[in-house]
C-alpha cells in the first residue's frame, strides 16, 4: 500500500511536470511551422512581383524564334539572383517549351492561362520553388520561369528534425530525468517514513521522530504517534483487564471447584468409582448427603460466577470502540426506567425496599441496549447497597446541567444507602475497584460498566450524595 | 403441567429438569430437535423449553417446524448468546420468551408461569392469581378456597376493569396511565386519584384473602400473594 502511494505520488508528479513540458515542445513547433509558412508566403509574392520584371528584361527578340532575345536583366532581377548564387535560377521560354535563355533545366509547358502558376520541383538535391508566367515581351509572349531554391518551408521540413524534433526531445528526456530525480530526492522522507511504519511490529508502536520528517509530512507522522499512542493505551488497558477478569473469575471458581472437588473426593473416596457421571447428586452412583448451607453456598458462587461473566461481556462491549460503530436509535428514557423498574421490582420487593419511578418525558438519540445495562447496573447497584426498609428512585426527564445551561435530558439514580465518600467517588468508576470495607459482595465492574456506556453517549457518570445528604445520587446528563 | 425441555448440554438439562420437576412439572427431556420433532407428534405438551445451540437442527428452526406442525404451545428459548438481533430472531420464528443462559431457577419458573398462564387467558375465559379467579365470560370473580369452595366477590363494573388488568398483568406490575387508558372507556375524564380510589376499595376486598395490591412508587400497582 505505501509504495503504490509513492510510486502513485511520483507518477502523478511527473505527469503533471512532464506534460506542460510536451505542451510547451508542441507550441514551439507550431509558431516555428508558422514563421516558414509566413516565409513562403514572402517567398511567393517576391517571386510574383519579379516575374514581370523578368518579361520586361527581354528587350528583343532574337533573329528568329530558335535564337535567344535579348536580354537586359533588370536590377532587382539581377540582384535577386545574385544573392542566390547557387540557389535561384531564371529562364524564358519560349510557348513551345524550348529554354530561349537562363538554366536549361527550367523547361516545360506554359501555363495555359496569363495568371502565374507556382510549383514545387527538385533539380539537383535542391526543391525549388518556381513561379512561371506567360507574359507579353518585346520579342512577342514568352513564358518566363524564376525558380528559388531557398524555398523556407522545404528548408523548414528538412531542419525540423534537426532544429526542432531533436531539441525539444532532448528536453523533454532531460526534463524526464531531472524531474524524476527531483521527485524522488523529494519524495525520500515520505518513503523513508513508509520504510519506518512498515519495519513496526505490533509491540513496537514507540513513536516515531517528527523532526526527521519534511514539514508537509509532520501532521502525519504526529496523527500516527497518536494514533500509536491510542492504540498502545488500549493494548495497554485490554491486557490488564483480561488479567484482571481472570482473577476475579478465578475467585468464585475455586469456590465452587472446591466444593465439588470435596464431594468427588468423598465419593470417589467410598465407592472408587473414577468416572461419575454429571447427573444430580441424587442419582449419583454414589450419593453424598448435602447440607442446606452447602447447596446455597454452592448457589451463591455459581451465580457469583454467572454474573461476573455476564459484566464482563456488558464490558467488552461497552468498549467504545465496537458500541460507536452500531446505529443510534430514539430512546424513550421513560419507557427505559419503566422497562428496568419492572426487571428489579421483585428483588426490591424481596428487600422491602420502595423502588419508585419519578419520570418526565425524555427522548435521545443511542443505543438503547446499552444505557438498559447502564441503568440496571445502577440500579442494582443502589438496591445492593440499600439496606432493607431503605428507598431507591429511578429519575429521568429534561433539566439544565448546571443552573444556566439549557435543559438536557438525564437519567439519574438515587437510594439512600450508605453512599460513597466524596474522596472515594472518583475511584469507585475504576474497573474493579471496591470501597475498602465494603460488606457486600460485587466485583467492582458496576459502575465502570455504566460509565464506559456514558462516554458511548458522550456523557460521563456524575456522583454525589442523595437527598438530606444521605445516600448515593448517580446521574449522567445526555444529549437530545 | 407438562413440558418438553429439549437441551442437548446433560448438565444443564439434568440441573432444569430437577429444578422444574420440583416445582411440580412433568418435564420430558430430549437431547435434539429432531427427537423432539418425534415425540410431539404422538404426544402433547403445555409448554416447551428449547436451547437454540442444538447439535443439527438449532431451536430457532425447531420453533419454526412447531408451529408449522400446528403446535401452539408456548415456547421459551434458551440462548448463551444475548445479542439483540438473536433475541428478536427468536421471537419472529415463533418463540414466546427467551432467556439468556445462565439463569437463576426462580425466573425460569416466573417466565414459564407467565407464559402459562398467557396461553390459559387465550384459550379459556378464566383469569386466576392464587386464589383469585376471574370468569371473564360471565364477568363473575371468586376466590378458591383450599377445600375448593368458590366464594363469590362483587365488583362494580371499573373495579372490574381494573381487575381485570391487573390479573393480565400479574405478576409484573400494571401501568398507572394504561389502567387509566382502560377506564377511559368508562368515563371520559377520570383523573388518577379516581383510580386510586378503585385500587383501594379492591384492596379492601382482596387483603382477607392474602392478595395484596402493592403501589409501586411512580409506576403503579402489582397484585401479590401475602405471605400466609
Amino acid at each position: 500500500m505505501t509504495s503504490g502511494m509513492s510510486s502513485g505520488l511520483q507518477r502523478r508528479l511527473l505527469l503533471l511536470l512532464l506534460l506542460p513540458l510536451l505542451l510547451l515542445a508542441m507550441l514551439n513547433t507550431w509558431f516555428d511551422f508558422r514563421s516558414a509558412d509566413s516565409a513562403a508566403l514572402a517567398q511567393d509574392r517576391q517571386l510574383l512581383n519579379l516575374a514581370p520584371l523578368l518579361a520586361d528584361s527581354v528587350i528583343a527578340g532574337g533573329s528568329n524564334a530558335e535564337t535567344p532575345p535579348v536580354l537586359l536583366i533588370a536590377p532587382p532581377v539581377d540582384e535577386f539572383l545574385s544573392i542566390r548564387p547557387e540557389l535561384a535560377a531564371f529562364a524564358v521560354v519560349s510557348l513551345e517549351g524550348k529554354v530561349l535563355a537562363g538554366s536549361d533545366w527550367l523547361t516545360g509547358l506554359p501555363p495555359t492561362t496569363r495568371e502565374a502558376e507556382f510549383s514545387s520541383e527538385e533539380h539537383q538535391g535542391i526543391t525549388y520553388r518556381i513561379v512561371s508566367q506567360r507574359a507579353k515581351t518585346a520579342a512577342g509572349e514568352l513564358v518566363v520561369r524564376l525558380a528559388d531554391g531557398s524555398d523556407p518551408r522545404q528548408q523548414w521540413l528538412t531542419l525540423l528534425a534537426l532544429k526542432v524534433l531533436l531539441p525539444n526531445l532532448v528536453l523533454a528526456i532531460g526534463g524526464f530525468f531531472a524531474v524524476n530525480w527531483a521527485v524522488r530526492t523529494a519524495l525520500r522522507p515520505l518513503l523513508e517514513l513508509r520504510d519506518a511504519v512498515e519495519r513496526r511490529s505490533p509491540r513496537d508502536l514507540s513513536a516515531l521522530d517528527p523532526d526527521a520528517s519534511p514539514d508537509e509530512v509532520r501532521p502525519l507522522v504526529l496523527s500516527l504517534n497518536r494514533l500509536f499512542g491510542l492504540v498502545n493505551a488500549q493494548a495497554e488497558s485490554q491486557a490488564r483487564f483480561v488479567a484482571d477478569a481472570a482473577h476475579q473469575l478465578r475467585t468464585p471458581l475455586a469456590g465452587l471447584q472446591a466444593q465439588v472437588e470435596a464431594w468427588a473426593q468423598a465419593v470417589t473416596g467410598s465407592k472408587n468409582a473414577s468416572n461419575m457421571p454429571l447427573a444430580p447428586v441424587d442419582t449419583a452412583p454414589a450419593a453424598i448427603t448435602l447440607g442446606a448451607d452447602q447447596v446455597l453456598r454452592l448457589r451463591h458462587a455459581a451465580r457469583r460466577t454467572s454474573q461476573l461473566a455476564n459484566q464482563l461481556l456488558a464490558l467488552s462491549r461497552a468498549d467504545a470502540r465496537s458500541a460507536q460503530a452500531q446505529p443510534l436509535q430514539r430512546v424513550d428514557l421513560q419507557q427505559l426506567c419503566e422497562a428496568v423498574l419492572e426487571s428489579l421490582l421483585e428483588a426490591a420487593t424481596r428487600k422491602d425496599i420502595d423502588f419508585g419511578l419519578e419520570v418526565a418525558h425524555a427522548h435521545i438519540s443511542g443505543q438503547e441496549w446499552l444505557l438498559r445495562e447502564l441503568l440496571v447496573n445502577l440500579a442494582d447497584n443502589a438496591l445492593k447497597y440499600t439496606p432493607a426498609g431503605g428507598r431507591v428512585t429511578l429519575r429521568c426527564g429534561v433539566r439544565p446541567a448546571s443552573p444556566d445551561a439549557t435543559p438536557t435530558p438525564f437519567l439519574e439514580v438515587e437510594d439512600d444507602g450508605p453512599g460513597i465518600a466524596p474522596q472515594e467517588q472518583r475511584r469507585v468508576l475504576e474497573r474493579f475497584y471496591r470501597v475498602p470495607g465494603t460488606a457486600i459482595e460485587g466485583n467492582g465492574l458496576g459502575l465502570a460498566i455504566a460509565d464506559e456506556i456514558a462516554r458511548v453517549h458522550r456523557s460521563h457518570l456524575q456522583l454525589a450524595s442523595g437527598a438530606g445528604g444521605r445516600g448515593l445520587r448517580v446521574w449522567l446528563c445526555l444529549a437530545s | 403441567m407438562r413440558l418438553l425441555l429439549v437441551e442437548d448440554d446433560v448438565m444443564v438439562a439434568s440441573g432444569i429438569k430437577l429444578g422444574l420437576s420440583d416445582a411440580g412439572y412433568a418435564v420430558d427431556w430430549v437431547g435434539s430437535a429432531e427427537r423432539a420433532l418425534e415425540v410431539t407428534q404422538s404426544e402433547s405438551f403445555d409448554v416447551a423449553v428449547v436451547d437454540i445451540g442444538l447439535p443439527l437442527m438449532d431451536g430457532l428452526a425447531l420453533t419454526q417446524a412447531l408451529r408449522k406442525n400446528g403446535h401452539s404451545m408456548p415456547v421459551l428459548i434458551l440462548t448463551a448468546r444475548d445479542a439483540l438481533q438473536d433475541r428478536v430472531q427468536g421471537l419472529d420464528m415463533g418463540a414466546d420468551d427467551y432467556m439468556v443462559k445462565p439463569f437463576e431457577l426462580p425466573e425460569l419458573l416466573a417466565r414459564l408461569r407467565a407464559l402459562l398462564r398467557r396461553s390459559q387467558a387465550a384459550t379459556s375465559a378464566t383469569l386466576s392469581f392464587g386464589p383469585l379467579e376471574l370468569d371473564t365470560a360471565q364477568r363473575q370473580a371468586c376466590i378458591r378456597g383450599s377445600a375448593g369452595v368458590a366464594q363469590a366477590i362483587e365488583l362494580g363494573p371499573r373495579e372490574w376493569t381494573v381487575m381485570e388488568y391487573l390479573l393480565l398483568q400479574a405478576p409484573k406490575p400494571a401501568n398507572k396511565d394504561k389502567l387509566l387508558q382502560a377506564l377511559t372507556g368508562w368515563d371520559k375524564e377520570i383523573t388518577p386519584n379516581a383510580v386510586e380510589v378503585y385500587i383501594s376499595r379492591l384492596r379492601g376486598k382482596l387483603e382477607p384473602h392474602g392478595i395484596a395490591l402493592r403501589s409501586i412508587r411512580g409506576f403503579g400497582y402489582r397484585l401479590e400473594l401475602l405471605a400466609p
